[in-house]
């Protein structure tokens, strides 16, 4: 097999256009839609699409651009990440109660639907921030399809179903805008404060479309009033009224439930995103997507603390009812637990095919029921003559312990991932000794000092600022990057926690420091004071 | 015969769907009715969750399960006419003024731990109210406390549309002081205003319906949720609750009410009463109060207990409410209180927490009381069920124990959460 | 003539010190708590103190007149060991709470230089049977110094009856999750500071008895009152590890400690009663916090202190339901309490707790703390005839009863 690192191929990529390529795959273990691997299979890929598949006798002949010889590997058809609310810059970080904003609402004029967080027009196109640390995440874990959903607003926008191969939006987005997305948390401070009150507010929109409706085209004396043109209320007609559908995302069980009370105001229901307890109540007829998460939800308001035991006892019983659910129905479709947690996707789904259910079951709901949600079935989803080759190569069976994909295919196109690029790399650098740090940031710039000692790939030490002292209680070094977290008190009894990333480089650090969970976050240049191994 | 056999699954489906009530037999208990006074030694029947009969011997009409309840009192389940419990996602719309549409049927939480704990008290019917952050609050729901149901089944749909509205320091301060009203003339003037725009509203579509009989019928009028609830109290398919501490503001609300003709059921934690109990006696407006909760604001800090005395003087009908989830399992010590502030008897003093509120939330041909026909909720206590020495050890609603203490002694761990589950 | 006329005026004007001065009090039935009750007895009462107790049988003495009631029980007055009363007012959040300062130690603070008898409040508690209360402090690590007073008389000095009471020193862990407030240290830090205090207090305290020159500190200063006068040290604590560290402070300090609060005391029973540590218990009212302890977790735990003979007194920290403090007792006879040790609770075992030998039951020679009821003590229905507080009958309305009176004549003002 030749071996390529990711990044320079990466960069390499986004020069280059989407070019005619054919590559070959012999030997492999192909994933059939009856739900068998059928060894000794052949797969060929010319221009970006599947053009024959089968067993190694009907090989085809001729010379091909590239010939991968895989033998005891398996090809899957390439994942979909059906619910990632990443790729998106962060939330504006809530403003703690009582500070600049206004203390308390005007309650007598109600602000325009956008300051509200009604936005159905906002486009994910123009706010997508795909970094490359991501886009080579989701390649190596074997999605090739991510639909990302935004997370801010009430109703924030549409989603997207992109593929993470290219930062240009040109390039990378497959579908735009499948769903308008709505979340029953409500805002504070502004129309709505209550789940019900959103409820309200659709109704309302609903009852302004249908008024519009029936005075179109009426002259002003008899239709009563002028209409001026609101777009964003014309955004939720084709929600309302038309075939446009909404992607409730619900978190606990009263909020499956309101989101059934917003079924009925629409006349194709809206696709839900269940909560990890949807086995409370009958599930929706329409399609669901659900988070494989064995986690019971957050407490409600009038829950008492020590609910965590109660919950404990309820994780254990979560897997079952999830088996349960994927023997009644064939059109599930998978999220992963936590947006982005690929790595516990694929350990609860091993969790549940020990639990009996059918690994075809489990692969569908990851490949070809996302792409019949998303419509886009023709090209994705299944390993056939003439669609789209995106797909996958195991070193073991997908869903056996310890996998790991070795090639994603994207629209043709080869990414290999060898076992280096997960970071257990050997140490290159050794920082040890003692370091004069300044660190720059938006609360200023400071300066300490850090002593480092490396140990077997361990990093320990100490950052020592206004002599208060921060020991290091997580570090390690792979190649030249560093990363440690540290963890100390300042002020007399504020623990605080600061991360760093970065690279060492001629004798200089340099990379970031985040504090407390990446609230601030301050670009980091240490230089040597000693060094050498000497604490 | 294929026809028969259709709507023999019909039926099937059609009682499948209703949650059967169910029965039980209760032997020997000590039974507080109120036309009868206390039987002592008798036995309850209940079938498919209605009390069948009450005598000495009942023979058992076939498999019915039995309860030995010697020695302990049975009276009619607590209703609690005004609490907060079991909802989620925030109980008040803080940011706007009048917002009748907001309905808290729909936030109703069924595994709120609240509701056990209320059962432990003998609590068994419960008025979820909106919050008192806004002048017009929002609509109100009654529910059953049928522990481990869904919430569709345990709203009781026989109960009266209430619509929640609230005067005083509350809606004034809401804001920050910010916005208007920050007075109590502009809270009575906000609601002055939302119903004469709901009068308005309601004309809009009485002439639109008369010109709509005619030849060419103009486009409907914009339907206004808002409006359309608050027309609905004009109408007097759903009443008022208000929430207010003084005398003053609550007169000028009758005096609104009697403007607009709606009804204002009843005054939630009136402390006042007592000084106007000649004018709520006349318009016979009931009271949700506490016994002698008092002094946590301003508002709060002129009352007297003794003004029960007065209030039952000129008849003014009370019922207690707890409006907090620890002192809605002690509302039969509140109801004995009212011995000693009002003079009530007993059995009088027992209706405060059983008949009165049913009577207040438009229940009291279903609940209440221990009448033949009525749903069977009851509650057992091991002593006198006014006292603070005896306990609940045994909760029914519609026939079926949800909350028994042995039962509770005995699975108290972790593994009950899996058994409930298990169940489902 | 001239003469008898003198002394009759002068008969005339000692009569009422006479009449107040000594009574003879006869019920139904006198619940003395220190021994059995007494079916229809007689107490003969004498500046103020118990003189002699008689039964129905035995003649009555002429010097004293008869108070009569003939349907009443006499209980000694009770005794609220954890109570805002006089130091809070309307509301929680207001300009009229006084009970909890800024900062971690605090014990320069007494509750008897902000103790304010005028307000509506007291005499409404008074007038329920409460008559003598520690009034507590709260807030910070070492909130202050409590002051156990009494519930009637004029003004503070009137109504103190031991100025330096108690140090409450808290171990509960009370900021709200979300806040971090930088005035109170991490539970672990607490004890620390706590210990480091009472080290240096005692220090202080040692050297100022043996008269040495040493700088002075308001705050050992203030606490001296605990070493020299031996008074005893209330830890409010409720977890397990929390009430372990109170017993450990309190012991390896040899100083008296009380356990405030107490919540999982029902796991270290043994504990607790090796340590001699008395209990007083939080309102019972505050409901049970985890699912598995069981909604009854708070009810049970004075039946199960009473089977391990560990003394505890209920206590309501909130003055203006000061009604409900009898009626939680009941509350725990329900679930496991006897009712005997429910009454004691309320009134011998708290008087016991602070070192009082004259208050809390009826025996002779005690203060004529009494209440007159019409029934039961633990009963919600019971309705309270009369008060004395040492040998005076507390005459006149309080605020509830006042109010009524007013609405019943619907007439504004006095």
């Amino acid at each position: 097999m030749v071996k390529k690192s990711l990044s320079p191929l990466l960069f390499l990529f986004f020069v280059l256009p989407l070019d005619a390529q054919s590559y070959l795959l012999k030997n492999v273990s192909i994933w059939t839609e009856a739900g068998t691997l059928q060894g000794g299979c052949f797969l060929l890929v010319k221009d970006g699409f599947i053009d024959s598949l089968g067993p190694m006798k009907a090989l085809p002949k001729g010379t091909f651009d590239g010939e991968y010889d895989l033998k005891g590997h398996c090809l899957y058809p390439a994942l979909i990440d059906s619910y990632n609310t990443g790729f998106q810059p962060s939330a504006t970080p809530k403003r703690a109660e009582g500070s600049e904003e206004a203390p308390g609402p005007d309650k007598n004029t109600r602000l325009p639907l956008e300051e509200r967080g009604f936005t159905p027009r906002k486009s994910l196109t123009e706010t997508l921030l795909l970094k490359n640390e991501d886009l080579s995440k989701t390649l190596s874990r074997g999605f090739t399809l991510v639909h990302v959903v935004p997370r801010e607003g009430i109703v924030g926008g549409r989603t997207l179903l992109v593929s993470p191969i290219s930062k240009d939006p040109k390039v990378n987005t497959v579908s735009e805008g499948p769903f308008q997305v709505l979340r029953l948390e409500p805002n504070s401070n502004r129309y709505p404060t209550t789940t019900s009150g959103i409820l309200a507010q659709i109704r309302e929109i609903k009852e302004e479309l249908l008024y519009r409706q029936a005075r179109k085209g009426l002259p002003p004396a008899v239709s009563g009033r002028r209409f001026p043109y609101d777009p964003e209320l014309e955004a939720f007609r084709p929600l309302l009224f038309g075939n446009e559908r909404f992607l409730v995302v619900t978190n606990n069980m009263v909020q499956q439930r309101l989101a059934e009370h917003i079924g009925k105001e629409c006349p194709l229901p809206p696709v839900l995103l269940l909560s990890p307890d949807f086995w409370r109540r009958p599930l929706p007829s329409s399609p669901i997507i659900l988070p494989l998460l064995f986690k019971a939800p957050l407490a409600s308001r009038y829950s008492l603390e020590g609910e965590e035991k109660k919950r404990e006892a309820e994780e254990r019983l979560y897997p079952e009812k999830f088996s349960l659910l994927f023997k009644e129905r064939a059109d599930i479709v998978l999220a992963p637990p936590d947006s982005g947690d690929y790595d516990g996707l694929l350990k609860n789904l091993r969790a549940l095919l020990k639990r009996g259910v059918q690994e075809k079951r489990l692969l569908d709901s990851l490949t070809i029921n996302p792409a019949r949600l998303f419509k886009v079935q023709d090209r994705y989803g299944t390993l056939e003559r003439g669609k789209a080759a995106d797909f996958i190569v195991t070193d073991t069976p997908l869903l056996e312990e310890k996998s790991r994909v070795t090639i994603t295919f994207v629209e043709g196109r080869p990414f290999e991932f060898s076992k280096e690029e997960k970071g257990d790399e050997v140490p290159k650098v050794d920082p040890s000794g003692s370091w004069s740090v300044k660190a720059q940031g938006s609360l200023g710039s400071f300066s300490f000092t850090m002593v480092l000692h490396l140990e077997k790939g361990n990093l320990a030490g100490q950052l020592v600022y206004q002599g208060k002292g921060f020991d290091i209680t997580e570090g390690s070094v792979s190649g030249d990057r560093i990363s440690f977290s540290a963890r100390g008190t300042l002020l007399g009894d504020q623990i605080m926690e600061l991360t760093f990333q970065g690279r060492m480089a001629d004798k200089r650090i340099e990379g970031t420091l985040s504090l407390d969970e990446g609230e601030e976050s301050l670009s980091l240049v240490a230089n040597p004071e000693t060094l050498g191994g000497e604490m | 015969m294929k026809k028969l056999t259709h709507c023999l699954w019909i039926l099937l489906l059609l009682a499948a769907l209703r949650l059967p009530g169910e029965d039980l037999l209760l032997r020997e208990g000590r039974f507080y009715t109120f036309d009868k006074g206390i039987l002592e030694g008798y036995d309850m029947l209940i079938m498919n969750g209605k009390i069948r009969s009450i005598a000495k011997g009942i023979v058992n009409p076939g498999k019915v399960p039995e309860r030995d309840l010697k020695g302990l009192s049975v009276v009619p389940g607590l209703i609690d006419s005004h609490n907060h419990i079991a909802l989620a996602g925030e109980i008040n719309e803080v940011s706007e003024n009048i917002t009748p549409e907001i309905d808290m049927a729909e936030q109703i939480n069924p595994d709120d731990p609240n509701i056990y704990y209320c059962l432990t008290g003998g609590v068994t019917m419960v008025h979820l109210l909106h919050g008192s952050a806004n002048p017009i609050g929002g609509r109100n729901v009654t529910v059953k406390l049928k522990w481990g149901e869904s919430a569709e089944e345990m709203i009781e749909r026989r109960a009266l549309p209430t619509l929640k509205l609230a005067l005083g320091e509350n809606p004034k301060t809401a804001t920050g002081g910010k916005s208007f009203p920050i007075t109590r003339m502009g809270v009575a003037a906000s609601i002055r205003t939302a119903f004469s725009q709901a009068l308005e509203y309601g004309k809009g579509w009485e002439d639109w319906r008369r010109e709509a009989k005619g030849k060419k019928a103009p486009p409907p009028p914009k339907r206004n949720q808002r409006l359309e609830v608050l027309l609905e109290v004009l109408e007097g398919k759903r009443v008022v609750r208000c929430h207010t501490y003084r005398a003053e503001e609550s007169l000028e609300l009758m005096r609104i009410a009697k403007e607009y003709g709606f009804r204002v059921q009843g005054f939630e934690h009136f402390h006042q009463a007592y000084r106007i109990a000649d004018e709520l006696a006349k318009e016979k407006i009931g009271l949700s109060v506490f016994t002698d909760s008092w002094n946590y604001k301003a508002e709060a800090s002129e009352f007297t207990p003794y003004g029960f005395a007065l209030l039952r003087e000129k008849g003014v009908e009370v019922s207690l409410n707890s409006d907090l989830s620890e002192a809605m399992r002690r509302l039969n010590i509140e109801a004995g209180k009212m011995v000693r502030y009002a003079g009530m008897e007993r059995m009088e003093a027992l209706k405060t927490v059983t008949l009165n509120p049913a009577r207040l939330l438009g229940t009291d041909k279903y609940v209440g009381s221990l009448d033949v026909g009525k749903d069977a909720d009851l509650a057992v206590f091991d002593g006198d069920p006014l006292s603070p020495t005896s306990k609940c050890c045994l909760t029914i609603i519609e026939g079926r124990v949800y909350f028994d203490r042995e039962e509770d002694l005995r699975s108290r761990s972790v593994k009950r959460v899996e058994e409930k589950e298990a169940t489902r | 003539m001239k003469r008898t006329a003198l002394f009759l005026s002068l008969f005339l004007f000692l009569l009422p010190l006479f009449s107040s001065e000594r009574f003879a009090l006869k019920a139904k039935r006198i619940v003395t708590v220190s021994g059995s009750p007494i079916e229809g007895g007689v107490l003969l009462i004498n500046k103020g103190r118990i003189e002699r107790v008689l039964s129905y049988q035995d003649p009555l003495p002429e010097e004293y007149p008869l108070v009569e009631f003939k349907e009443g029980t006499v209980y000694p007055g009770l005794i609220n060991l954890y109570s805002s009363l006089g130091i809070t007012g309307v509301g929680w959040g207001s300009v009229w709470n006084d009970s909890k300062e800024v900062g971690s130690l605090n014990p320069q603070l007494t509750t008897f230089s902000a103790f304010y008898p005028w307000s509506n409040l007291l005499p409404i508690v008074r007038s329920f049977g409460t008559l003598t209360v520690l009034v507590a402090p709260s807030g910070g690590a070492v909130s202050g110094r409590a002051a156990l007073m009494k519930t009637s008389g004029w003004n503070p000095d009137e109504m103190v009856v031991e100025r330096d009471a108690a140090l409450i020193v808290q171990l509960i862990d009370k900021r709200p999750p979300r806040e971090k407030e930088a005035l109170a240290p991490t539970p672990s830090k607490r004890t620390k500071e706590i210990r480091e205090f009472l080290q240096a207090s005692r220090i202080y305290s040692l050297r100022a008895c043996a008269g040495e020159k040493q700088a002075y500190s308001p705050l050992y200063e203030a606490t001296r009152f605990l070493w020299e006068k031996k008074r005893p040290l209330i830890f409010a604590a409720n977890t397990v590890e929390e009430i372990r560290e109170a017993i450990k402070i309190s012991q390896e300090f040899a100083i008296p400690g009380i356990l405030l609060g107490a919540y999982e005391g029902e796991k270290l029973l043994p504990e607790i009663r090796l340590s001699g540590l008395p209990v007083i218990l939080s309102s019972l009212y505050e409901g049970n916090r985890k699912w598995e302890e069981g909604y009854d977790m708070v009810y049970r735990l004075p039946g199960l202190l009473e089977k391990s003979e560990i003394p505890f007194a209920f206590s309501f920290y909130s003055s203006a339901n000061a009604f409900d403090f009898p009626v939680q007792a009941g509350r725990a006879v329900a679930y496991g309490l006897s009712r005997e040790e429910a009454v004691k609770a309320l009134t011998l075992t708290p008087a016991r707790i602070m070192g009082l030998k004259d208050r809390g039951s009826i025996d002779v020679g005690s203060w004529a703390d009494l209440i007159v009821l019409d029934g039961d003590l633990l009963e919600g229905t019971t309705k309270v005839l009369a008060v004395f507080c040492e040998g005076k009958r507390i005459e006149g309305m309080d605020y509830f009863q006042r109010e009524a009176e007013r609405a019943s004549r619907r007439e504004t003002g006095e």
